[in-house]
Protein backbone atom coordinates (compact mmCIF):
# COMPACT_ATOMS: atom_id res chain seq x y z
CA UNK A 1 0.00 0.00 0.00
CA UNK A 2 1.22 3.33 -0.69
CA UNK A 3 2.24 6.30 1.81
CA UNK A 4 -0.41 8.41 0.16
CA UNK A 5 -2.99 5.74 0.67
CA UNK A 6 -2.16 5.13 4.28
CA UNK A 7 -2.16 8.54 5.13
CA UNK A 8 -6.11 9.07 3.47
CA UNK A 9 -7.37 6.02 5.58
CA UNK A 10 -5.64 7.37 8.70
CA UNK A 11 -7.47 10.69 7.95
CA UNK A 12 -10.83 8.93 8.10
CA UNK A 13 -10.03 6.77 11.21
CA UNK A 14 -9.46 10.25 12.69
CA UNK A 15 -12.70 12.16 11.51
CA UNK A 16 -14.63 9.27 12.84
CA UNK A 17 -13.42 9.97 15.84
CA UNK A 18 -13.99 13.76 16.08
CA UNK A 19 -16.06 15.62 13.21
CA UNK A 20 -15.44 18.56 15.07
CA UNK A 21 -11.72 18.68 13.74
CA UNK A 22 -12.92 18.40 9.75
CA UNK A 23 -10.77 21.35 8.77
CA UNK A 24 -8.13 20.27 10.57
CA UNK A 25 -7.86 16.76 9.78
CA UNK A 26 -8.30 17.13 6.26
CA UNK A 27 -5.32 19.72 5.60
CA UNK A 28 -2.84 17.97 8.00
CA UNK A 29 0.23 16.83 7.34
CA UNK A 30 2.43 14.06 8.48
CA UNK A 31 4.77 16.72 10.66
CA UNK A 32 1.86 17.63 12.91
CA UNK A 33 1.43 16.19 16.60
CA UNK A 34 -1.55 14.28 17.36
CA UNK A 35 -1.97 15.66 20.57
CA UNK A 36 -0.26 19.03 20.66
CA UNK A 37 -1.68 20.12 17.09
CA UNK A 38 -4.72 18.01 16.27
CA UNK A 39 -5.90 17.97 19.86
CA UNK A 40 -6.52 14.35 20.51
CA UNK A 41 -6.64 13.34 24.14
CA UNK A 42 -5.36 9.85 24.89
CA UNK A 43 -8.49 8.28 24.64
CA UNK A 44 -9.28 9.36 21.63
CA UNK A 45 -5.70 8.07 20.50
CA UNK A 46 -6.42 4.26 22.01
CA UNK A 47 -9.95 4.51 19.59
CA UNK A 48 -7.48 5.45 16.76
CA UNK A 49 -5.19 2.64 17.41
CA UNK A 50 -8.38 -0.43 17.57
CA UNK A 51 -9.48 1.25 14.59
CA UNK A 52 -6.44 1.15 12.48
CA UNK A 53 -5.63 -2.15 14.11
CA UNK A 54 -9.24 -3.59 12.44
CA UNK A 55 -8.54 -1.12 9.17
CA UNK A 56 -5.59 -2.66 8.05
CA UNK A 57 -5.65 -6.16 9.87
CA UNK A 58 -2.47 -5.54 12.07
CA UNK A 59 -1.44 -5.11 15.47
CA UNK A 60 -0.20 -2.78 17.78
CA UNK A 61 1.81 -5.01 20.07
CA UNK A 62 2.92 -3.52 23.68
CA UNK A 63 2.47 -0.31 22.45
CA UNK A 64 2.23 2.96 24.81
CA UNK A 65 -0.41 5.43 24.38
CA UNK A 66 2.45 8.34 23.93
CA UNK A 67 4.44 6.29 22.05
CA UNK A 68 3.35 8.06 18.72
CA UNK A 69 3.85 11.99 18.50
CA UNK A 70 3.36 12.75 15.32
CA UNK A 71 0.81 11.37 12.70
CA UNK A 72 4.09 10.36 10.34
CA UNK A 73 5.43 8.19 12.88
CA UNK A 74 2.00 6.44 13.16
CA UNK A 75 2.43 6.31 9.32
CA UNK A 76 5.80 4.62 9.74
CA UNK A 77 4.61 2.00 11.92
CA UNK A 78 1.66 1.35 9.72
CA UNK A 79 4.28 0.75 6.62
CA UNK A 80 6.27 -1.22 8.25
CA UNK A 81 3.71 -3.73 10.23
CA UNK A 82 2.63 -4.08 6.27
CA UNK A 83 5.44 -4.91 5.13
CA UNK B 1 24.85 33.52 57.15
CA UNK B 2 27.74 31.15 59.43
CA UNK B 3 27.53 31.86 62.84
CA UNK B 4 31.04 31.92 64.53
CA UNK B 5 32.17 33.32 68.08
CA UNK B 6 34.29 35.48 67.09
CA UNK B 7 35.17 39.17 68.75
CA UNK B 8 32.46 41.21 67.77
CA UNK B 9 32.26 44.25 66.25
CA UNK B 10 29.55 47.36 65.54
CA UNK B 11 26.66 46.35 63.46
CA UNK B 12 27.16 42.78 63.68
CA UNK B 13 24.02 40.56 63.89
CA UNK B 14 24.44 37.88 66.65
CA UNK B 15 22.60 35.36 68.61
CA UNK B 16 22.72 33.25 71.57
CA UNK B 17 21.04 29.96 72.21
CA UNK B 18 18.45 30.56 75.22
CA UNK B 19 16.74 27.83 75.79
CA UNK B 20 15.50 26.15 72.70
CA UNK B 21 16.01 29.13 70.42
CA UNK B 22 18.40 31.33 69.06
CA UNK B 23 18.00 35.16 70.04
CA UNK B 24 18.88 37.87 67.54
CA UNK B 25 19.92 41.26 67.55
CA UNK B 26 22.32 44.01 66.76
CA UNK B 27 25.66 44.83 68.25
CA UNK B 28 26.61 48.02 68.98
CA UNK B 29 28.96 47.69 72.05
CA UNK B 30 29.05 45.62 75.22
CA UNK B 31 26.82 48.03 76.72
CA UNK B 32 24.59 48.44 73.84
CA UNK B 33 22.95 45.85 71.87
CA UNK B 34 19.47 46.58 69.93
CA UNK B 35 17.08 43.32 70.40
CA UNK B 36 13.31 42.36 69.86
CA UNK B 37 12.60 42.10 73.87
CA UNK B 38 14.55 40.10 76.64
CA UNK B 39 15.69 36.68 76.39
CA UNK B 40 14.16 34.24 76.13
CA UNK B 41 10.82 36.35 74.15
CA UNK B 42 9.04 33.17 73.02
CA UNK B 43 8.41 32.55 76.58
CA UNK B 44 7.23 36.22 77.13
CA UNK B 45 5.32 35.96 73.62
CA UNK B 46 3.65 33.00 75.34
CA UNK B 47 2.53 34.12 78.30
CA UNK B 48 1.18 37.53 76.51
CA UNK B 49 3.51 39.92 77.38
CA UNK B 50 4.04 43.19 75.68
CA UNK B 51 7.14 42.58 73.24
CA UNK B 52 9.24 45.36 72.48
CA UNK B 53 12.54 46.76 70.45
CA UNK B 54 14.76 47.32 73.61
CA UNK B 55 18.74 47.99 73.84
CA UNK B 56 20.52 46.05 76.92
CA UNK B 57 23.79 45.23 77.47
CA UNK B 58 25.41 41.82 76.16
CA UNK B 59 25.17 39.85 79.14
CA UNK B 60 21.67 40.63 79.33
CA UNK B 61 20.94 40.20 75.77
CA UNK B 62 22.94 36.81 76.25
CA UNK B 63 21.44 35.39 79.51
CA UNK B 64 24.54 33.06 80.25
CA UNK B 65 24.59 31.62 76.89
CA UNK B 66 27.43 31.70 74.23
CA UNK B 67 27.08 34.88 71.92
CA UNK B 68 28.28 33.92 67.97
CA UNK B 69 28.60 36.77 65.23
CA UNK B 70 26.81 36.29 62.20
CA UNK B 71 29.45 36.27 59.35
CA UNK B 72 28.08 36.87 55.61
CA UNK B 73 28.70 34.98 52.39
CA UNK B 74 29.89 37.03 49.49
CA UNK B 75 26.42 37.59 47.95
CA UNK B 76 25.18 38.22 51.90
CA UNK B 77 27.63 41.07 52.16
CA UNK B 78 26.21 42.59 48.99
CA UNK B 79 23.28 42.89 50.05
CA UNK B 80 23.94 44.14 53.53
CA UNK B 81 23.94 47.73 54.90
CA UNK B 82 26.98 49.45 56.12
CA UNK B 83 27.12 48.81 59.71
CA UNK B 84 26.50 52.74 60.71
CA UNK B 85 23.15 51.85 58.42
CA UNK B 86 22.56 48.67 60.15
CA UNK B 87 23.07 50.69 63.83
CA UNK B 88 21.19 53.78 62.61
CA UNK B 89 17.82 51.67 61.65
CA UNK B 90 18.13 49.24 64.82
CA UNK B 91 18.28 52.47 67.22
CA UNK B 92 15.30 53.97 65.25
CA UNK B 93 13.15 51.10 66.01
CA UNK B 94 13.58 51.04 69.86
CA UNK B 95 10.28 50.82 71.71
CA UNK B 96 8.26 49.39 68.78
CA UNK B 97 6.14 46.44 69.35
CA UNK B 98 4.13 43.93 67.27
CA UNK B 99 6.20 41.18 67.88
CA UNK B 100 5.09 37.43 66.69
CA UNK B 101 7.27 34.69 67.59
CA UNK B 102 6.72 33.36 63.58
CA UNK B 103 5.95 36.05 61.63
CA UNK B 104 7.90 39.01 62.88
CA UNK B 105 10.29 37.51 65.76
CA UNK B 106 13.66 38.90 66.69
CA UNK B 107 15.51 37.46 63.72
CA UNK B 108 12.98 39.37 61.35
CA UNK B 109 14.26 42.34 63.51
CA UNK B 110 17.95 41.42 62.81
CA UNK B 111 17.89 40.88 59.13
CA UNK B 112 15.54 43.49 58.03
CA UNK B 113 18.01 46.08 60.38
CA UNK B 114 21.13 44.34 57.86
CA UNK B 115 19.18 43.52 54.93
CA UNK B 116 16.45 45.61 55.01
CA UNK B 117 14.55 42.76 54.69
CA UNK B 118 12.15 40.84 56.80
CA UNK B 119 12.98 36.59 56.99
CA UNK B 120 13.61 34.34 59.34
CA UNK B 121 15.02 31.18 59.29
CA UNK B 122 13.12 29.68 61.99
CA UNK B 123 9.84 30.67 60.16
CA UNK B 124 11.56 29.55 56.85
CA UNK B 125 11.73 25.74 58.81
CA UNK B 126 8.45 26.17 60.27
CA UNK B 127 7.25 26.60 56.61
CA UNK B 128 9.05 24.33 55.07
CA UNK B 129 7.93 21.87 57.76
CA UNK B 130 4.24 22.61 56.82
CA UNK B 131 4.63 22.67 53.49
CA UNK B 132 5.99 18.62 53.77
CA UNK B 133 2.94 17.83 55.51
CA UNK B 134 0.81 15.05 54.46
CA UNK B 135 -1.90 16.22 52.08
CA UNK B 136 -3.78 15.33 48.20
CA UNK B 137 -5.59 18.52 47.04
CA UNK B 138 -6.93 18.34 44.08
CA UNK B 139 -8.03 21.52 41.59
CA UNK B 140 -10.80 21.83 39.43
CA UNK B 141 -11.66 24.39 36.85
CA UNK B 142 -13.77 25.02 34.09
CA UNK B 143 -11.96 26.34 30.77
CA UNK B 144 -14.34 29.20 28.96
CA UNK B 145 -14.25 29.44 25.47
CA UNK B 146 -12.85 32.43 25.47
CA UNK B 147 -10.00 32.35 27.60
CA UNK B 148 -7.06 33.82 25.37
CA UNK B 149 -3.78 31.87 26.34
CA UNK B 150 -1.16 34.49 27.56
CA UNK B 151 2.67 34.15 28.61
CA UNK B 152 3.12 31.92 32.15
CA UNK B 153 6.31 31.45 34.22
CA UNK B 154 8.81 29.70 33.29
CA UNK B 155 9.50 30.55 29.44
CA UNK B 156 9.98 26.32 28.64
CA UNK B 157 6.58 26.10 29.49
CA UNK B 158 5.00 29.47 27.54
CA UNK B 159 6.52 28.04 24.72
CA UNK B 160 5.65 25.46 24.62
CA UNK B 161 2.05 26.30 24.93
CA UNK B 162 2.27 28.66 22.07
CA UNK B 163 3.35 26.12 20.14
CA UNK B 164 0.43 23.75 19.58
CA UNK B 165 -1.77 24.88 16.09
CA UNK B 166 -4.75 23.57 17.76
CA UNK B 167 -6.46 26.36 19.83
CA UNK B 168 -8.35 24.70 22.32
CA UNK B 169 -5.19 23.12 23.24
CA UNK B 170 -3.70 26.03 23.86
CA UNK B 171 -6.17 27.26 25.44
CA UNK B 172 -6.33 23.88 27.82
CA UNK B 173 -2.17 23.78 28.18
CA UNK B 174 -2.93 27.84 29.63
CA UNK B 175 -5.92 26.61 31.82
CA UNK B 176 -4.30 24.21 33.50
CA UNK B 177 -0.74 25.67 34.36
CA UNK B 178 -2.67 28.74 35.82
CA UNK B 179 -4.31 26.59 38.16
CA UNK B 180 -1.50 25.07 39.28
CA UNK B 181 -0.16 28.36 40.07
CA UNK B 182 -3.65 28.62 42.63
CA UNK B 183 -2.95 25.09 43.39
CA UNK B 184 0.66 26.17 44.90
CA UNK B 185 -0.45 28.89 46.51
CA UNK B 186 -3.35 27.55 48.29
CA UNK B 187 -1.25 24.72 49.26
CA UNK B 188 2.39 25.83 50.16
CA UNK B 189 2.33 30.01 49.75
CA UNK B 190 5.13 29.43 47.34
CA UNK B 191 6.34 32.44 45.01
CA UNK B 192 5.22 30.75 41.49
CA UNK B 193 7.41 32.66 39.72
CA UNK B 194 10.42 31.62 42.06
CA UNK B 195 10.21 27.69 41.69
CA UNK B 196 12.36 25.68 40.24
CA UNK B 197 10.69 23.77 37.24
CA UNK B 198 12.22 21.05 35.29
CA UNK B 199 10.68 18.91 32.35
CA UNK B 200 11.99 15.15 32.12
CA UNK B 201 12.69 13.76 28.76
CA UNK B 202 9.26 12.01 29.14
CA UNK B 203 7.44 15.29 28.93
CA UNK B 204 6.31 15.26 32.62
CA UNK B 205 6.92 18.68 34.48
CA UNK B 206 8.47 18.77 37.60
CA UNK B 207 8.75 21.20 40.74
CA UNK B 208 11.26 21.58 43.79
CA UNK B 209 9.75 21.15 46.84
CA UNK B 210 6.36 19.09 46.38
CA UNK B 211 4.83 16.63 43.56
CA UNK B 212 2.15 17.39 41.01
CA UNK B 213 0.31 16.49 38.16
CA UNK B 214 -1.64 18.05 35.17
CA UNK B 215 -4.57 17.15 33.26
CA UNK B 216 -6.78 17.90 30.94
CA UNK B 217 -9.60 17.57 28.65
CA UNK B 218 -12.46 19.51 26.24
CA UNK B 219 -14.02 22.15 28.72
CA UNK B 220 -12.32 21.60 32.32
CA UNK B 221 -8.49 21.20 33.90
CA UNK B 222 -7.42 19.52 37.00
CA UNK B 223 -4.23 19.38 39.00
CA UNK B 224 -3.71 17.25 41.61
CA UNK B 225 -0.50 18.61 44.46
CA UNK B 226 0.97 16.65 47.40
CA UNK B 227 3.85 15.56 49.25
CA UNK B 228 4.45 12.39 47.63
CA UNK B 229 4.07 11.06 43.93
CA UNK B 230 1.25 11.85 42.58
CA UNK B 231 -1.49 11.46 39.59
CA UNK B 232 -4.62 12.82 37.96
CA UNK B 233 -7.12 13.12 34.80
CA UNK B 234 -9.88 14.46 34.50
CA UNK B 235 -11.98 13.41 31.51
CA UNK B 236 -15.72 14.97 29.70
CA UNK B 237 -18.25 12.38 30.19
CA UNK B 238 -20.81 14.24 27.59
CA UNK B 239 -18.08 14.45 24.92
CA UNK B 240 -17.43 10.58 25.31
CA UNK B 241 -21.15 9.78 25.23
CA UNK B 242 -21.78 11.22 22.24
CA UNK B 243 -18.85 9.53 20.26
CA UNK B 244 -19.92 6.27 22.29
CA UNK B 245 -23.69 5.62 23.48
CA UNK B 246 -24.67 5.07 19.94
CA UNK B 247 -22.33 2.38 19.34
CA UNK B 248 -21.91 0.26 22.18
CA UNK B 249 -19.61 -2.52 20.13
CA UNK B 250 -17.09 0.78 19.67
CA UNK B 251 -17.03 0.82 23.60
CA UNK B 252 -16.90 -2.89 23.89
CA UNK B 253 -13.92 -3.28 22.02
CA UNK B 254 -12.38 0.23 23.97
CA UNK B 255 -13.07 -1.68 27.63
CA UNK B 256 -12.06 -5.07 26.21
CA UNK B 257 -8.76 -3.51 25.25
CA UNK B 258 -7.74 -1.40 28.35
CA UNK B 259 -8.79 -4.42 31.06
CA UNK B 260 -5.80 -6.67 32.25
CA UNK B 261 -6.55 -10.38 32.50
CA UNK B 262 -7.85 -9.76 36.35
CA UNK B 263 -10.22 -7.01 35.58
CA UNK B 264 -11.83 -8.83 32.27
CA UNK B 265 -12.21 -11.86 34.75
CA UNK B 266 -14.23 -9.86 37.07
CA UNK B 267 -16.15 -8.06 34.00
CA UNK B 268 -19.40 -9.51 34.00
CA UNK B 269 -21.38 -10.31 30.17
CA UNK B 270 -22.99 -6.88 30.30
CA UNK B 271 -22.25 -4.08 27.62
CA UNK B 272 -20.34 -1.73 29.49
CA UNK B 273 -21.68 1.83 29.61
CA UNK B 274 -19.73 5.19 29.01
CA UNK B 275 -19.04 5.78 32.63
CA UNK B 276 -18.34 2.40 33.39
CA UNK B 277 -15.77 2.87 30.82
CA UNK B 278 -14.19 6.16 32.14
CA UNK B 279 -14.25 5.34 35.55
CA UNK B 280 -11.75 2.35 34.53
CA UNK B 281 -9.74 4.84 31.92
CA UNK B 282 -9.40 7.67 34.46
CA UNK B 283 -8.43 5.57 37.31
CA UNK B 284 -5.65 3.77 34.78
CA UNK B 285 -4.05 7.11 33.28
CA UNK B 286 -3.88 8.81 37.04
CA UNK B 287 -2.07 5.56 37.74
CA UNK B 288 0.28 5.81 35.31
CA UNK B 289 1.24 9.19 36.42
CA UNK B 290 1.40 8.80 39.49
CA UNK B 291 3.63 5.49 39.38
CA UNK B 292 5.02 4.86 35.78
CA UNK B 293 5.62 8.51 33.71
CA UNK B 294 7.37 6.82 30.66
CA UNK B 295 4.68 4.49 29.23
CA UNK B 296 1.33 4.07 28.98
CA UNK B 297 -0.34 0.44 28.00
CA UNK B 298 -3.61 0.59 29.74
CA UNK B 299 -3.97 -3.32 29.72
CA UNK B 300 -0.57 -3.29 32.01
CA UNK B 301 -1.96 -1.41 34.54
CA UNK B 302 -3.80 -3.67 37.65
CA UNK B 303 -5.99 -1.20 39.31
CA UNK B 304 -6.79 -2.79 41.79
CA UNK B 305 -3.01 -2.94 43.07
CA UNK B 306 -2.91 1.50 43.83
CA UNK B 307 -4.60 3.54 45.84
CA UNK B 308 -7.07 5.53 43.44
CA UNK B 309 -9.77 7.81 44.20
CA UNK B 310 -12.25 8.43 41.64
CA UNK B 311 -15.44 11.19 41.51
CA UNK B 312 -17.29 14.05 40.13
CA UNK B 313 -18.09 17.06 41.95
CA UNK B 314 -21.68 18.65 42.12
CA UNK B 315 -20.66 22.32 40.55
CA UNK B 316 -19.25 20.73 37.78
CA UNK B 317 -20.89 17.38 36.63
CA UNK B 318 -20.24 16.31 33.59
CA UNK B 319 -16.39 15.56 34.38
CA UNK B 320 -15.07 12.62 35.71
CA UNK B 321 -12.11 12.64 37.90
CA UNK B 322 -9.48 10.22 39.49
CA UNK B 323 -6.67 11.17 41.58
CA UNK B 324 -3.89 8.26 42.21
CA UNK B 325 -1.23 8.20 45.22
CA UNK B 326 -0.17 6.92 48.49
CA UNK B 327 -1.55 10.60 50.31
CA UNK B 328 -4.96 9.70 47.99
CA UNK B 329 -7.02 8.49 51.27
CA UNK B 330 -6.27 12.42 52.31
CA UNK B 331 -8.09 14.14 49.37
CA UNK B 332 -9.64 17.33 49.14
CA UNK B 333 -11.10 18.97 46.27
CA UNK B 334 -11.17 22.87 45.62
CA UNK B 335 -12.85 24.96 42.48
CA UNK B 336 -11.41 27.23 40.99
CA UNK B 337 -13.78 29.90 39.49
CA UNK B 338 -13.85 33.87 38.46
CA UNK B 339 -10.13 33.53 39.92
CA UNK B 340 -11.49 32.52 43.51
CA UNK B 341 -10.65 29.31 45.11
CA UNK B 342 -13.24 27.19 47.00
CA UNK B 343 -12.67 23.96 49.39
CA UNK B 344 -15.84 21.82 47.89
CA UNK B 345 -17.52 19.72 50.67
CA UNK B 346 -17.99 16.12 51.38
CA UNK B 347 -21.44 16.70 50.47
CA UNK B 348 -20.63 17.65 46.85
CA UNK B 349 -18.19 15.51 46.07
CA UNK B 350 -20.24 11.94 44.52
CA UNK B 351 -18.50 8.81 45.06
CA UNK B 352 -17.57 6.86 41.75
CA UNK B 353 -20.68 4.22 41.90
CA UNK B 354 -22.97 7.82 41.78
CA UNK B 355 -21.13 8.95 38.81
CA UNK B 356 -22.71 7.07 36.19
CA UNK B 357 -26.48 7.35 37.87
Amino acid sequence: MAREEIIERLKEILLAEDDRKKELIENCTEEMSLTEDLGFNSVALLYMVIDIEESFNIRFENVGISDFETLGQVVDYIEGQLQ
Amino acid sequence: MKWSPEELKPGDMIRAKVGSVYHYGIFVSEDEVIAFGYPPVNLAAVRDEEVRVVSTDIDTFAAGAFVERGVMDGAESRKARSSEEIIRSARERLGEGGYSLLHNNCEHFANECVFGVKKSAQEDKARERWNKRPQFSVFVTEIPEDLEPQKVYPPQRSREQFFSKNTAVRRQRYAVWKLLETAVDRSFGYDFNRLNFKKSRDGKWTADGFEFSLSHTDGAAAVVVSNEACGVDIENIREREHYYASSPEKLQRLMKRIMTEKEADGQCEKTPSVMDFLVLWTRKESIFKAYDAKRFIPDQVETSDYPVKTFRIQPLPDFLISGSGTQCPLLSVYLVKDGKCRKITAEEILPAEEAGA
